[in-house]
């Protein structure tokens, strides 16, 4: 039998004191700024009943809000996620000019406000905007309508996917590619073949993070869509009238909506961090 | 088949990385490109293949011009430096994977190429490993694999870029052997890079010293040793061989 000999680690162990309060900070922290507010949502929710609740999600209001969100995220996140490929395959691949101008021109809707985001679409497509007399010529209505909340959905979450995929795409450099195309395989097989599987947790990853914030955007989206109830507003927007209606079960219902998507993106995001440390070798 | 290349010569950005260089190679002739890090030998590889294009000269190949015709077409068998095997897919994925994409060329069934693939992998001793993912394998599997990935489509001649580079010596010296010995029973025309001088004159039929985007000497493994033309031939051979027998 081998005896276990007790090793110390005098750098590392801090006074018991020590422990206690920074431990005790961070778990005080966390409950009173993460855990209380999630169950405050849910509580406030089901405060009268599951009935309740239920029938608040249930409401035209409602129902339209879901359908634009579920909507606008549809069309959002494909087509970020093609953008996504498409600039990550290309910085990473590729020398041209112009290529750090455009990495940072990817971040700029992270360094933006999204209320200026919003803004300027306005700018642009609003009635008295730059492209304002075209638009009512050709009988086009884009500001206060679908098409502005998704153009500025789109503008919000642009980086996401690029984001991901960018320093994926650049560490796992073009070896594979190269090999794939001197085995006979042309371009498209080989992006379809090789470089995409190869990246398929990042690209899911991304996609995860862009729906998410898709769907749960506020800014830029009030800006520019008028809160026409049933028409042109969103989850989040929805929750922000009917707050202001002193609904508040149904404001919590709706939110619990969006709630339960974070958390279910948290989850899957967990799982593919892990798929993606598993597999890097 | 015969390789020929005319005066070929290739910058980046203000960097000769060739100049002007030419060099032929019989048909199952089995050729070592060596020279320190930067002498061009692995850009005048990467030519040959097709994964780069000159900016000046030409690549026969039996005769027929191939310095336009892309890597897809020449039909060639690379392994790379680091084995570059598809990481998401098994063995036998990556060994398939050749005649999977070029099913119209090849006119073979899924059960034909499971068949071919088995054969493949048993021609590298290692029968039986097509479920294996290629990060289960050591090195020396992983450039087993990778050689037998680039034999399946048939290749009219064979590239290797530091083959033995990322093994470690006693493996190395194996492999070697091996190597040289699957050449010789398939005859097929190989060109491999290298800048260990024991591994060129050990391994090929003729060795090609290199040094600052030109070709020193070309010449049998006896003749580059025995009669270096230069004195940089002479330093790259001697130099360096005298001081790791001294170790």
């Amino acid at each position: 039998m081998e005896r276990i000999i007790p090793v110390s680690h005098p750098t590392i162990r801090d006074p018991w004191p020590i422990r206690a309060v920074l431990v005790g900070v961070a778990i005080a922290f966390s409950v009173l700024f993460l855990l209380v507010p999630l169950f405050a949502v849910f509580y406030e929710a089901f405060q009268k009943g599951v009935f309740a609740y239920l029938s608040a999600i249930q409401k035209p209001a409602a129902q339209s809000a879901i359908q634009l969100t579920l909507l606008v995220a549809s069309i959002a996140v494909p087509a970020n996620l093609i953008f996504g490929l498409a600039a990550a395959w290309a910085i990473a691949k590729f020398q041209f000019p112009g290529k750090s101008l455009l990495i940072s021109l990817i971040d700029l809707p992270f360094a933006v406000s999204p209320v200026t985001s919003g803004l300027v679409f306005v700018l642009l497509f609003g009635a008295r905007g730059w492209f304002g007399p075209l638009l009512s010529a050709w009988n086009i209505k884009i500001i206060f309508a679908v098409p502005g909340i998704v153009l500025a959905t789109v503008f919000v979450t642009f980086p996401f996917v690029a984001r991901e995929l960018i320093p994926l795409l650049q560490s796992q450099g073009s070896d594979e590619e190269q090999a794939a195309l001197s085995l006979g395989a042309n371009g498209w097989s080989t992006f379809w073949r090789i470089t995409v599987p190869k990246a398929r947790w990042g690209i899911l990853y991304g996609v995860i993070l862009c729906n998410a914030r898709a769907m749960g955007e506020f800014g830029a989206v009030s800006v520019v869509s008028g809160h026409i109830r049933g028409l042109t507003n969103t989850i989040p927007l929805h929750v922000e009238v009917l707050y202001n209606d002193y609904d508040y079960v149904g404001a919590f219902a709706v939110a619990s909506l969006l709630t339960l998507l974070a958390l279910v993106t948290l989850v899957i995001k967990g799982l593919l961090t892990w798929r993606m440390q598993e597999r890097a070798f | 088949m015969r390789i020929e290349a005319q005066q070929l010569a290739r910058r980046f950005g203000a960097f000769v990385a060739l100049d002007g260089v030419s060099l032929s190679v019989g048909e199952g002739e089995l050729v070592a490109l060596l020279g320190p890090s930067g002498s061009g030998k692995t850009t005048l590889l990467r030519l040959v293949a097709g994964l780069d294009f000159p900016d000046s000269g030409q690549i026969l190949f039996d005769g027929a011009d191939a310095t336009a015709v892309p890597i897809q077409k020449r039909q060639v068998g690379f392994v790379f430096q680091n084995y570059a095997l598809f990481r998401h897919m098994s063995v036998g994925q990556n060994v398939a994977f050749g005649l999977e994409v070029n099913r119209k060329k090849f006119q073979m069934t899924g059960r034909q190429i499971r068949e071919r693939v088995s054969e493949l992998l048993r021609l590298v001793q290692l029968p039986g490993f097509e479920n294996r993912r290629p990060h289960q394998l050591s090195g020396g599997q992983r450039q087993r694999v990778a050689l037998a990935r680039a034999l399946a489509i048939e290749p009219r001649i064979l590239l290797l870029d530091e083959p033995f580079g990322a093994l470690d010596a006693k493996v190395r010296k194996e492999l070697r052997a091996w190597v040289r010995g699957l050449q010789q029973k398939l005859k097929i025309t190989t060109i491999f890079v290298t800048h260990d001088q024991e591994e060129a004159l050990e391994l090929s039929d003729r060795v090609v010293v290199m040094n600052h985007a030109r070709i020193e000497q070309i010449g049998t493994p006896a003749e580059v040793y025995d009669y270096p033309a230069t004195p940089f031939v002479w330093e790259f051979l001697r130099g360096t061989t005298s001081r790791e027998l001294a170790t």
